[in-house]
């Protein structure tokens, strides 16, 4: 291999991979491209108290709801006892899956698909054994389900709303009256922006319609 | 000028000293067959996962909003999944090893790139960087099929080996060893960018987390979040030295093992399995020559104690040396390895076929949607129900002192002239509540109180509880509430302040 050619690999490699560092740590253009993905190491940069679990269901016409995800075919569970889904934690991918079941299996005519989240507080996934070592109390689980999305038969979203967690987050902002009245202080009542038409009250705080 | 002189000669000698490339020739042998252990289970599925009759998750879906690959029919996919299955083994076994190298560097980037969901994960990236380095070096110069049909020198020296390893340049290997320090100060960056990682808060939740592999110890190890604190210090300051200490020096050896301890505990804490694998095949390029040398004769010499290893290894020595006999089949070599790539694609592909994910062309057709249980639909699509108080607390501890505004001593019982510390851990998000603990004593009369708030940002809320003398020796109770209403209870003792309950 001439040295000209590995003299520029070895130039360009580096130069990457310090843009990467640089970029990551100055939080530049660290999501500009997927192909930060390749030099940006943000390895366990998010986490969450709560455990989530998603699941796709579709509603038929006579009434009769169906499971989208997984299809009734190979279960693949990529890391351990989990499917695919539940690691879908952007939510880009739910659509697609719950299409292609439609797409490949026997059904009625579907009336909407609903996309849902199962949300509990971690320390419910403490062993029995653990919970008797820090808590007196017996174990009571619960799931909270939130609905995430819904969509028509052939994906078209009709409602979405953030996750739940986020929800949770807006909910303790909004709990602040004086916050809330200071939001609506001053506001202009014609902007310009189109995105400004849509009217004011079709969304309620609580995350429902 | 002397000094700008001797760094660049420097530079050139750290990466252009000619060496044999025995570091580079165990990552192809080992990181393959590593990641068999991902690519294998995802071959039976690789239709729905990589290709247009699947469900795909790009990765820059979640970076642009839109799909930049190209995703190419089931058919396709199956054969070029093959195809990089097939390129994996070779480059273990070093059939066309830049060959192989490159193919598996191009498909796996393209799959976990086309699969964000399930297969993209940060130890592929690595693997893609070390398939392009090795694609560009002379992996394949020994310990290959490649090496067993080149000509080789044979060495009329007796004290030297029978056949002398090819030589190459160091700065393959050395891309590698400054890509995985490369890693880790970014790692430790992202600690950095990271509160929650300094209060152990971050790591306790992920021991508590059921996405990975299983990971009982690191249940345990949630209980001691100080251990935790500790922990993540200590990882911060490793990952940032790692780049300046992982060098052949002294530091190497102290650096290098806590790499490794440092990996196993993320498999036995975190449940990661291949990451920690992978990793601890890009360690392998912090071996040079005389490392690797003085490995042998050490194995050497402890070979010599048994006569059956010995015997393996003239058999293994005879058939390398029959095998290596045979140049003129180098190329015949090669035009199989061409030969095999669309065969195996094809083979690939009516093995998918047979397989029939979908089961589409069973003799029922297409499969039955299935239906949820009505009274599970109903759990599922009722509308969110409000927020239980328990479920905003995480647990209730008590002890006497804090280390990093965590309790390091928690315990049950208590002397009379402590002052108890009950630490109220909070699950985020929460809002803004008012935490109040009272004590109660055995006849669940309430002998103290106190009242704190706990602001949406608070991980915990520490209330100081003096054990004053009226308080008699004997068992209490702490009951946390919050607006008045019931969270949790824990019991604690009261000892008297010298001797025992029992000696009063």
């Amino acid at each position: 291999m001439p040295r000209w050619f590995s003299n520029v690999v070895i130039g360009l490699y580096l130069t990457a991979m310090s843009a990467g560092i640089v970029s990551h740590t100055l939080k530049f253009g660290s999501a500009s491209h997927p192909f930060m993905y390749y030099f940006v190491w943000d390895m366990f940069c998010g986490w969450s108290s709560h455990e989530i679990r998603y699941h796709l269901v579709g509603e038929g016409e006579s009434g009769t709801y169906y499971e989208l995800a997984p299809g009734p075919w190979t279960r693949f569970m990529p890391y351990g006892d989990l499917d695919r889904l539940h690691y879908d934690v952007l939510g880009n991918s739910h659509r697609k899956m719950a299409l292609n079941v439609l797409k490949r299996t026997e059904h009625e005519p579907i009336r909407r698909i609903v996309v849902v989240e199962e949300v509990w507080p971690k320390k419910y996934n403490l062993s029995d054994r653990i919970w008797a070592m820090r808590f007196d109390e017996p174990k009571d689980p619960m799931s909270y389900f939130w609905q995430r999305s819904e969509m028509t038969e052939d994906g078209r979203v009709i409602s979405a709303v953030p996750d739940y967690l986020a929800y949770l987050t807006q909910k303790s902002i909004a709990d602040n009256p004086r916050l809330v009245n200071d939001t609506h202080a001053g506001r202009e009542h014609y902007v310009l922006n189109p995105s400004y038409r849509r009217g004011s009250s079709d969304y309620e705080s609580d995350g429902t319609e | 000028m002397s000094n700008s002189e001797s760094v660049t000669s420097r530079i050139r000698h750290f990466f252009y000293d000619t060496e044999v490339p025995f570091a580079l020739a165990m990552i192809r042998i080992s990181l393959p067959i590593i990641l068999m252990g991902l690519a294998l289970p995802r071959w039976v599925v690789c239709r729905e996962l990589y290709s247009s009759d699947g469900a795909t998750g790009q990765l820059s879906a979640g970076f642009l909003g839109v799909d930049l690959l190209p995703e190419f029919s089931g058919d396709v996919v199956a054969s070029l999944y093959a195809v990089m299955l097939f390129a994996m083994v070779s480059l273990s076994m070093g059939w066309c090893s830049r060959v192989s190298a490159f193919i598996s560097f191009v498909l796996l980037t393209y799959f976990s790139m086309l699969d964000v969901v399930s297969t993209m994960t940060k130890y592929l990236v690595i693997s893609s960087h070390l398939f392009f380095l090795l694609s560009l070096s002379d992996c394949g110069a020994i310990w290959s099929v490649d090496a067993w049909f080149a000509n080789r020198k044979r060495n009329l020296d007796p004290t030297q080996p029978r056949i002398s390893y090819p030589q190459s340049a160091a700065w393959p290997r050395r891309l590698i060893q400054l890509h995985i320090a490369f890693v880790y100060f970014g790692a430790a960056m992202t600690k950095i960018h990271t509160p929650a990682f300094f209060t152990g808060d971050q790591l306790q939740y992920w021991m508590l987390t059921h996405l990975n592999y299983q990971h009982p110890v690191g249940e345990f190890f949630s209980l001691y979040p100080i251990l935790l604190v500790a922990m993540g210090y200590v990882t911060v300051v490793w990952e940032v030295m790692f780049i300046f200490c992982a060098w052949k020096s002294s530091w190497r050896s102290i650096i290098l093992p806590i790499g490794i301890f440092f990996h196993f505990m993320t498999a036995l804490t975190l449940g990661l399995l291949m990451f920690p694998m992978v990793c601890y095949c890009a360690y392998l390029s912090y071996l040079d020559d005389d490392d690797v040398r003085q490995s042998f004769a050490w194995l050497r010499r402890r070979s010599r104690r048994f006569t059956w290893l010995k015997s393996v290894k003239r058999i293994l020595v005879d058939g390398a040396s029959r095998w290596s006999e045979h140049p003129e089949w180098r190329r015949p070599a090669q035009i199989a390895f061409a030969v095999a790539l669309p065969t195996i694609a094809f083979l690939g592909l009516e093995l998918e076929h047979h397989w029939d994910l979908y089961n589409e062309r069973g003799p029922g057709g297409k499969p039955e949607l299935v239906a949820i249980d009505p009274e599970h639909a109903n759990r599922l699509l009722a509308r969110v129900t409000p927020q239980r108080d328990i479920d905003k607390f995480f647990a209730v501890d008590m002890g006497t002192f804090l280390v990093s505004d965590l309790l390091a001593d928690r315990r049950n019982s208590f002397r009379q002239g402590e002052t108890m510390i009950a630490q109220c851990n909070l699950v985020p998000p929460h809002e803004d509540m008012v935490v109040e603990c009272k004590l109660r004593d055995d006849a669940n009369r309430v002998v103290n109180s106190m009242v704190a708030v706990g602001t949406r940002e608070m991980f915990r809320v520490n209330i100081n509880f003096p054990i004053s003398e009226n308080m008699k020796p004997g068992e209490y109770s702490m009951t946390v509430e919050t607006a008045g209403r019931h969270v949790m209870k824990k019991k604690f003792t009261v000892l008297p302040k010298y001797g025992t309950v029992a000696t009063r």
